[in-house]
């Protein structure tokens, strides 16, 4: 079985997670490779700053590992993933807020440049911007432009029709084009 | 196979290549080298792997989720058919006594009997819309002693100070304190409600237990529930005790979610501090109702009109430059009935909340006559004006109101006696509509003033129990626009240089 999207020879999700199942603990370090930047951006958006982020990816794969015999259609492996880093996301906010004196809030432009990817006040802003989109455009934007992923693997973790995944691309660059004028 | 970027081509293609490439070099560290993390999940994975090995103790079986392989004793013994179906039919059971038996209901006596046991609240909240931080508010309580609440929202902040005889509301950086009667907060932290969550009414949502979320926090086991509502969402943590120690609040609207994280501590010494008003040295504390009566006086209204012991007065009236029309107006009790009701119930200030505030956004008419019940209908020559009291709490906004009757409480023609304003047409009709539940025949003032104080205590937690709304068509058949105001203090100048500037804003069709 192979990636038939990208007409690649790498084995398709579906394919990876049935070994994994069998007991191929190293196939998971392939699907950790295909999907360690996608599941780093999203965390990166929450935690806003690298090292936190770097625990919080670990936690996703932990997760996704642990529960994979949970996971009814091993081809939609992806937007399983992306969905249990949401939640991830979200319980860090939470354990953060228990915790009022280290959490000083989620502050995209707040941030020392160091940490931020993207040093100059261009990329503070396009990073500001693209955290104030809604989540499957945000996601979008990262798989289709950053992670440079076929339409069709991208509209698979997302779980969209094609068009519908064009729609939501299509929003999401209306959108940023608002937030930044024509500066971008 | 289409291209994207081809499938795209209609926008502008420069900013699209150039936002890619911005993108691009955004994106650039996370596309760096993951090896040392990797390496460090996969000797976890490997560690759990080996874990369920021994567990399952099947050296070929699988790993991921070896509970799924593994056949317990237990699975053995049920194996025959009349065991597992007993078994089956006796989880089944415990399933439903689980999701039904203690149900929503009493998990929501719990939580608000839990409340009454305790001193002393203390309660952050923050709201995010994506990533992007929305609001934060904090929140102390000490029973019988004080409430004091802190909002920031955008580059604005809200205090709220309550004790035993006053509440006073204050904006960072304007002039002016409101200081009215206190509420029940101060007594009754159930009655506990924000602008953004009310989690009283949240718990009458269906609920569900949920034993994944279950969590340890500040070393107590809490466990989860999950409350749903059509596009509102909760999950709670509860300790031992009952006590809400953990909150997530979800509210979708359209395609973007507002999420509020919440922590609560309790029994916590609070400084009383806390609770005493400090307010800026120059800032000017007002009484709402003595202002009011001061700056709107009614012998000086254009209209007044009187329904179910209130007053609604319009104070002007007028064609802006762009035809839309402008008005000032304000609600509040009859003499008689403040007279009768003055016993420090907050329902005394509808007016305040009418005439001294700015305006403070605007929503659709279908929304907004959705979301509220109607006052009052005016019709002055081609001007329609809806008077409305406006449910504010965002999660119920388009719910349409329930109640499952009108009361028609004035005749129309009744404010032509009453119109003092000459050169407007005289083709004027008036009406009020009050929803209330219960019994139309036989229902009294009082009742009546009851339910509309409960239901505004349903939505707002000081003083902004009611809000006017406007319903104002353009003359040119132009978008319709409403207008709400909260009681934010300001002068009749500034509130009228407020809203012309703010009608100049809005962009022509």
């Amino acid at each position: 079985m192979t990636d038939s999207a990208s007409g690649s020879a790498l084995p398709d999700d579906r394919h990876l997670v049935e070994k994994v199942r069998a007991g191929d603990v190293a196939a998971f370090g392939q699907l950790y490779d295909r999907y360690v930047r996608l599941i780093h951006t999203i965390c990166y958006s929450t935690t806003g700053n690298t090292e936190e982020t770097g625990d919080l990816v670990h936690e996703v794969f932990l997760r996704s590992f642990r529960n994979l015999a949970q996971l009814r259609e091993p081809d939609r492996f992806g937007s399983w993933l992306v969905a249990i880093a949401k939640r991830a996301s979200r319980d860090w906010i939470r354990r953060k807020m228990r915790d009022r004196h280290e959490f000083i809030g989620i502050d995209p432009g707040g941030e020392s440049e160091d940490d931020a990817p993207g040093g100059d006040e261009q990329m503070q802003r396009l990073r500001h911007a693209i955290s104030t989109l809604p989540d499957n455009e945000r996601i979008a934007l990262h798989l289709f432009y950053l992670d440079e992923q076929s339409a069709e693997k991208a509209r698979k973790v997302l779980g969209l029709s094609r068009s519908g995944f064009y729609r939501v691309l299509e929003r999401a660059r209306d959108r940023l084009r608002d937030i930044l004028g024509s500066e971008f | 196979m289409q291209s994207p970027r081809r499938h795209a081509g209609w926008l502008d293609k420069r900013m699209i290549r150039s936002l890619e490439d911005n993108l691009r070099r955004y994106h650039a560290p996370f596309r760096r080298d993951y090896a040392d993390e990797r390496r460090r999940l996969m000797e976890a994975i490997a560690a759990e792997a080996d874990a369920a090995r021994r567990r399952t103790r099947r050296a070929t079986g699988s790993i991921a989720g070896s509970a799924a392989d593994h056949v317990s004793p237990w699975r053995r013994w049920i194996r025959p058919a009349p065991l597992a179906a007993a078994a089956v039919l006796a989880v089944a059971a415990a399933v439903w006594f689980t999701l039904f038996q203690s149900s929503e209901e009493s998990l929501r006596d719990r939580v608000l009997a839990s409340l009454e046991r305790i001193r002393t609240m203390n309660v952050d909240m923050r709201t995010y819309q994506g990533n992007t931080p929305l609001r934060h508010t904090q929140v102390w309580f000490e029973r019988d002693v004080g409430f004091s609440e802190h909002t920031t929202l955008g580059d604005t902040s809200y205090i709220t100070v309550a004790n035993n005889e006053y509440t006073w509301r204050h904006t960072a950086g304007r002039p002016m304190v409101a200081r009215m009667k206190n509420y029940k907060h101060v007594t009754d932290p159930a009655e506990f409600r924000l602008d953004n969550f009310d989690l009283a009414s949240a718990l009458q949502n269906p609920a569900r237990r949920d034993p994944k979320g279950d969590e340890v926090i500040d070393d107590t086991r809490c466990r989860m529930y999950r409350l749903r509502n059509g596009d509102e969402t909760l999950r709670l943590w509860l300790d031992q005790d009952d006590l809400v120690r953990s909150f997530e609040h979800e509210l979708r609207r359209g395609r973007t979610a507002e999420v509020t994280y919440g922590s609560i501590n309790y029994d916590l010494p609070i400084e009383t501090t806390q609770f005493e008003p400090s307010f800026p040295a120059d800032a000017v504390v007002v009484a709402p109702e003595d202002y009011l009566k001061s700056t709107f006086p009614l012998s000086r209204a254009i209209y007044e009109h009187e329904a179910a012991g209130m007053v609604f007065a319009v104070h002007d009236l007028k064609r802006l430059d762009d035809r839309t029309g402008y008005m000032v107006t304000s609600v509040r009790l009859t003499d008689d009935d403040e007279k009768a009701l003055d016993d420090g119930d907050p329902w005394r200030f509808f007016g305040d909340v009418i005439a001294l505030a700015p305006n403070r956004g605007s929503m659709t008419h279908k929304s907004a006559v959705a979301a509220s019940s109607l006052l009052a209908r005016m019709k002055i020559g081609d001007l329609i004006v809806h008077w409305h009291l406006l449910n504010l709490k965002p999660s119920k906004t388009l719910e349409p109101d329930p109640s499952p009757f009108l009361i028609r409480v004035a005749a129309a023609n009744e404010l032509k006696k009453h119109v003092h304003h000459t050169g407007r047409s005289s083709d004027i009709t008036f009406s009020a509509m009050l929803p209330v539940p219960g019994d139309e025949a036989g229902i009294t003032l009082e009742r009546f003033l009851t339910d509309l104080h409960a239901q505004g205590q349903q939505w707002q937690p000081i003083a902004q129990y009611f809000a006017l709304v406007e319903v104002v068509p353009l003359a040119d058949g132009g978008r319709t626009v409403i207008r709400w105001r909260d009681p934010n203090l300001f002068s009749v100048g500034e509130f009228i240089q407020h809203t012309i500037a703010r009608i100049q804003r809005r962009p022509s069709k």
